[in-house]
């Protein structure tokens, strides 16, 4: 099962959305993103089974959440932009 | 003899087990919060996060980015009046601040913001709502305002004087460091709320909160790290980041968090059986003059003995094992206000593990220390 990353513009909003999402069901882990994938630096995720991305960012967005970015774990372990 | 801690309002001194634990698994296992991925790095952020959603939690705040972790309460206070006290415009406060909010209003002077000190008297909470109500004008930029004095336990209105504030669009900031862990507290209310950990949340020494109201904003009190947004070189602009340069204190957010827990567990009122007993009785006590009001006061009270210094007094019951404090409690404005400022005041104050007992033996110590 590959992974999806939503990318949250700080630790306590991963935090937070992590804390949302278990709680609905939605399986949610915390990653820092690659350096190369922000234009920030440093940076956190929230990350979900690919297939409840568009759930995820469904309810973290009901949940009042700017959703910046969304990326996607490819099997060879690249880090790309979700389409 | 085993020591009877009564000195409670400065810090508790005796903590719910889990505190320490709480502490010590933290110390062992907590990296850098947010300052990596690995796994030391995540349980230091869930330290944090867990303090952040009990805080959030206890004090019914809907969003705990809004929870700021603080070195304590003086910290807290120094955060919230430098960042809104406004140049040419007065900040009104109470006559019952401690210093931790006269001496950083004192250093604001140069940019000429004068502070305006209301003289109401002692365990008059009508008196106090007044008196604001009638000094906030237009010149006025900011209100503080303690919830209940660090001296004498009185409980101030804070609730009516934020609503008055608000009514008005002064910014209010209330130093809740006796009050939270004694008093319910709403987060989410208008004003800005400073607190320590280490009193009646019962968390170490080393850690405060501020809470910030919904909407509310302060520019950043010291730049540094942040864990986030690397690339810039000024302090993000969301919460609770703004505010919270450099490495966190995650043991003491751990302890913070677990004090936290056993204070939304087991209520706030304790200690008001003990404090209506203490008063009682010790205001029994020929050549003792206790400052009490019950009905607007809370698990502290003052007292002062006829002709005898009042660190004196505390000296000797410290020799009886029983931990008080005397002297001005670094709050010369409250007892200015209380005209108890020539001698100061010994204060007890009580905590979940005080007992009735130590109520007692607090009586008999005073009464033999009356009489030598």
């Amino acid at each position: 099962m590959q992974n999806a990353l939503i990318a949250c513009r700080s630790i306590t909003y991963a935090q937070r959305a992590a804390r949302v999402l278990n709680n609905a069901g939605i399986r949610a882990s915390i990653r820092r993103l690659p350096v190369d994938l922000t234009d920030t630096g440093c940076a956190q995720a929230v990350r979900v089974e690919e297939n409840q991305l568009h759930r995820a960012v469904t309810m973290m967005r009901n949940a009042g959440f700017t959703i910046r970015y969304t990326f996607c774990e490819q099997e060879n372990g690249k880090v790309t932009p979700c389409r | 003899m085993p020591l009877i801690y009564l000195d409670n309002a400065a810090t508790t001194l005796h903590k719910p087990p889990e505190v320490g634990q709480a502490v010590l698994k933290a110390i062992n296992t907590c990296g850098g919060a947010g300052r990596g991925g690995h796994e030391a790095a995540q349980k230091a952020a869930e330290a944090l996060f867990s303090c952040r959603e009990e805080a959030a939690s206890l004090f019914r705040m809907e969003g705990p980015e809004r929870v700021i972790l603080t070195s304590n309460a003086t910290h807290a206070l120094n955060i919230a009046i430098k960042g809104l006290a406004k140049p040419g415009k007065n900040v009104l406060i109470s006559g019952y601040e401690h210093n931790a909010v006269v001496r950083p209003l004192k250093s604001l002077e140069r940019l000429m913001i004068k502070t305006v000190t209301l003289t109401t008297p002692l365990f008059e909470p009508e008196a106090v709502l007044q008196a604001f109500g009638e000094a906030l004008d237009d010149s006025v930029g900011l209100c503080v305002c303690t919830h209940m004095s660090n001296v004498f336990g009185f409980v101030f209105p804070v609730e009516k004087i934020a609503a008055l504030c608000k009514e008005r669009g002064v910014p209010m900031i209330v130093d809740a460091s006796q009050a939270a862990g004694l008093l319910p507290i709403d987060g989410d209310l208008y004003p800005y709320w400073c607190m320590p950990g280490h009193k009646s949340l019962y968390g170490p020494q080393g850690t405060g909160l501020l809470l910030i109201p919904p909407g509310g904003s302060l520019p950043p009190f010291m730049e540094g790290g942040t864990g986030g947004d690397s690339r810039s070189l000024g302090m993000p602009e969301y919460l609770p980041d703004r505010l919270e340069a450099g490495t966190h204190n995650a043991p003491g957010a751990a302890g913070l968090a677990a004090g936290l827990r056993f204070v939304r567990k087991n209520g706030y009122d304790y200690a008001d059986s003990l404090l209506k007993k203490a008063v009682e009785t010790v205001v029994g006590i020929r050549g003792i003059r206790v400052y009490a009001r019950l009905s607007c006061q809370k698990a502290l009270f003052s007292f002062t003995v006829d002709g005898k210094d009042s660190e004196t007094i505390a000296a000797a019951l410290s020799e009886r094992e029983i931990a008080v404090r005397g002297g001005l409690h670094c709050a010369p404005l409250a007892h200015i206000s209380a005209g108890t400022d020539a001698q100061g005041t010994v204060r007890v104050a009580f905590s979940y593990t005080n007992r009735p007992a130590d109520v007692t033996a607090l009586a008999r110590a005073l009464q033999a220390i009356v009489t030598a």
